[in-house]
């Protein structure tokens, strides 16, 4: 097999969708690296955000490397063809070696060293491919990561990656985490694959089937206490919005306070849990109230940071995937309502539709700038950072309910532009956190970021007005369609 | 007079497909497909797999609009459906997936409250007779149980019209032939009017009353199931006479050797075409199944 078709194994391996997705965040963490270092360069130390993009970028890249490598040395092995497994071995390590001494040369020629950058993205890519194969659920642990390193400043002291010395340390827990990836592949590989994922199976054995596939594989393998408790009293006739948000399922599912409480205490329990173990074990090792308070605060500052940061994007991710999926599935939800008697009169039955399916997102993108305020109020954050996350929020519910309102219009945008569009949100979102931060709450502040929040409030007012005039030509699919819940086929 | 009667009749039908025409992906599904279905009756619709049969179906129950043509039930246009006439529909698609998130419990009681004539024992019995958990969410029932969930929800809302596409696809032998009954019951007792597409030509000959064949997104012919054996026939003809084939035919089929096999059907007057009659010529009378390969084949 040649060079070039070891280079494109991984490309070929990869489902679509993700093949695509890949690509923009390996493009956007490349450029907003290379960018982000070339502003920077005259700053002492200005290589450092370069690398902290680096290293978001390459767990990415691995997670959802390693997860095709392994579809694929799975199937190939399932279906006994000879001599893939040893060409992936090659692949993988040639573009282990490849995004590590590319960023690192670049990096070292803006003015870091050699050593700790270079063993730190080799943590990174061998900290997702551990990601890939151990067990889904842990990916949540993913969440906690910020707030961690948001914490664990308080009470020790990290390693500073200009520090040549740190290089050894890190080499050697990326090295434990490539053992213990290499271990879990092989008994993924011998393990009897044809069965169907179990709720432990790692990410790589529940991704690459179609998405409607798996959301009711996810449902299926769900443990009894996880799964939804749906409030289905007067959801019918009498309150079609409530049926439709019922029917359309995933996030618009009404769910009992009983549902919510299990949800919340669930949630409570898996982040509160091993911080309130951790706070714990140091108190009893060493007394120390005030750096337990100080972990426990920058847990809190962390964890909320990544929240507000996530979460809007991630609702509209969601809604507009949900939607999606039930207005693809032809022999499923849509012909059940498309033949529901009672949900009312065409103009009703379109605005119970809307309501149902607007009404969610956009309560929760509400519910999270809530969230937001009362972190503002909590940590006494300047007014002028909020706005830029409100204008995050607002921008963010624009952009979902113009991909809903044209789903539901039958004018559906093709997934790689609705994915696009939902990115570039995220991308903005984040900008709209970090930029104010820098400009107004450091000690120092930074000019540059200053002078961006110009242009980060135009890009935000050109976006919104885009997805006005999108939502306009999805309300007109919808007022000229027959009836609302037709399959565009 | 006739044609009057004829729209008449066409606009009373439960379920009525005039001219339908659809395409995607740059293939014709169905090419011009005109199909009317008497109150009462129970017909099977058979054809290969991608012929166009659940497309056919949906089409004409306004799922979705096709490129020509129009559908109507109870004499409504079936993509501006009234309440009343949604109440006597009940539909069940291929593998039904719907409300994966709901336990067969919640997921019968929340549809029934949309139908006036809802039949909460039946619903409740036909689970218990069927061995189905109602506490069990659909998505973790197998295919087979989801099938028969998704036909409890169908038949307890007392439809007038009853359209399953592939219904007994999922079904062990013993749950398909409960289904067959309770379809015919439905449609003697109550007169019931059923729609279902199928490949089991066995399941067919046991419930319907007419059959029509569709292939490649045409119906190649409809007629009443018992009617099939007298009226259809596959005519061999040797190759010295297959010029003398009669040039309408439902299938023809040229063999190696020169000969020549049709599937020729009588006239208006009960004759079969003059080809039958040559020296050496063959008329072999057809099974719904002998017939259904012939033709799709």
């Amino acid at each position: 097999m040649s060079a070039l078709q070891i280079l494109r194994i991984p490309w070929y391996a990869m489902h679509r969708s993700l093949r695509w997705l890949m690509l923009f965040v390996f493009l956007t963490s490349g450029a907003g690296g290379i960018a982000s270092g070339s502003l920077l360069s005259d700053k002492p130390g200005g290589w450092k955000p370069s690398l902290l993009i680096f290293c978001i970028g390459q767990m990415f890249l691995w997670v959802s490397s390693m997860t095709a490598a392994l579809r694929l040395a799975i199937a190939t092995r399932q279906w006994r063809v000879p001599g893939i497994q040893s060409q992936l071995l090659c692949s993988l390590l040639l573009y282990v070696a490849l995004s590590v001494s590319v960023p690192s040369a670049w990096l070292a020629m803006h003015g870091a060293p050699i050593g700790p950058p270079a063993m730190l993205l080799f943590l990174c890519a061998c900290a997702g491919l551990v990601f890939a194969t151990l067990p889904g659920y842990l990916m949540a642990l993913v969440g906690f990561l910020p707030g961690l390193f948001a914490a664990l400043p308080a009470y020790h002291v990290l390693p500073d990656v200009s520090d040549p010395s740190t290089a050894l340390p890190v080499g050697l827990v990326a090295l434990a985490l490539l053992l213990i990836s290499g271990w879990r592949a092989q008994r993924l590989l011998l393990s009897d694959v044809s069965r169907a994922p179990k709720w432990s199976s790692p990410l790589a054995l529940h991704v690459g089937s179609p998405w409607s596939k798996r959301e009711v594989q996810q449902l299926r393998l769900r443990p009894n206490w996880l799964s939804v408790t749906p409030d289905i009293a007067h959801a019918g006739p009498s309150q079609p919005d409530k049926a439709i948000r019922l029917v359309l399922g995933g996030l618009y599912v009404p769910q009992t306070w009983k549902g919510y409480g299990k949800k919340a205490a669930t949630l409570i329990i898996t982040i509160g849990l091993p911080l309130f173990l951790f706070a714990l074990v140091q108190m009893l090792v060493d007394r120390n109230t005030v750096a337990v308070a100080a972990f426990l605060g920058g847990a809190l500052s962390g964890g909320t940071g990544t929240l507000l940061m996530m979460a809007g994007p991630l609702i509209g991710f969601v809604s507009v995937f949900v939607v999606r999926m039930r207005w693809q599935r032809t022999s499923a939800e849509l012909p059940l309502l498309a033949l529901l008697p009672r949900l009312g009169d065409a103009r009703g039955t379109r605005s119970a539709l809307l309501h149902a399916g607007l009404g969610v997102p956009l309560l929760m993108h509400a519910l999270v700038a809530l969230l937001a305020g009362v972190a503002v109020l909590f940590w006494q954050t300047h007014v002028r950072e909020y706005s830029f996350f409100l204008l995050a929020q607002f921008g963010m519910a624009t952009i979902t309910g113009a991909l809903v309102v044209n789903i539901f219009g039958g004018r559906a945008l093709a997934l790689w532009s609705s994915t696009l569009l939902l990115g570039l949100g995220w991308v903005l979102t984040m900008f709209s956190l970090t930029l104010p931060m820098l400009a107004w709450r450091l000690d120092h502040p930074v000019a540059w970021a200053g002078e961006l929040l110009l242009p980060l409030a135009l890009a935000w007012l050109l976006l919104v007005l885009a997805m006005l005039w999108l939502a306009r030509r999805g309300w007109h699919g919808l007022r000229q369609l027959p009836h609302v819940f037709m399959a565009s086929q | 007079m006739e044609a009057v009667l004829h729209e008449t009749e066409t606009r009373m039908a439960p379920l009525a497909a005039s001219g339908l025409i659809h395409a995607y992906e740059g293939r014709n599904v169905l090419t011009g497909v005109d199909l009317v279905l008497e109150p009462g009756s129970v017909l099977g619709l058979i054809g290969r797999n991608g012929a166009g049969k659940s497309t056919l179906i949906r089409a004409m129950l306004g799922l979705f609009k096709p490129l020509a043509g129009t559908a109507t039930v109870f004499g409504e246009p079936a993509l501006t459906l009234s309440d009343d006439a949604k109440a006597r529909i009940a539909y069940v698609p291929q593998q039904p997936d719907a409300l994966a998130w709901l336990s067969a419990k919640q997921m019968l009681d929340f549809i029934g409250r949309f139908y006036p004539r809802w039949d909460k024992n039946f619903a409740a019995s036909a689970l218990e007779r069927w061995q189905i958990q109602p506490n069990k969410l659909l998505a973790k029932l197998s295919p087979g149980e989801r099938q028969r969930v998704d036909l409890i929800r169908a038949l307890a809302s007392q439809p007038d019209l009853l359209v399953l596409d592939e219904p007994a696809a999922a079904l062990d032998p013993v749950a398909r032939r409960e289904l067959l009954r309770e379809v015919a019951l439905r449609a003697g007792e109550s007169g019931t009017t059923v729609l279902f597409s199928t490949h089991i030509v066995s399941d067919l000959e046991r419930v319907a009353s007419d059959v029509a064949f569709l292939h490649q997104g045409a119906l190649l012919m409809r007629c009443g199931v018992d009617e099939t054996k007298e009226r259809y026939a596959r005519l061999w003809l040797p190759g010295h006479i297959s010029a003398a084939a009669p040039a309408h035919s439902l299938s023809r089929r040229h063999h190696d050797d020169g000969s020549l096999s049709l599937v020729v059907e009588r006239d208006a007057q009960g004759r079969w075409p003059e080809a039958t009659t040559l020296p050496g010529a063959r008329v072999d009378a057809l099974g719904l199944e002998d017939l259904f390969v012939e033709i799709a084949e």
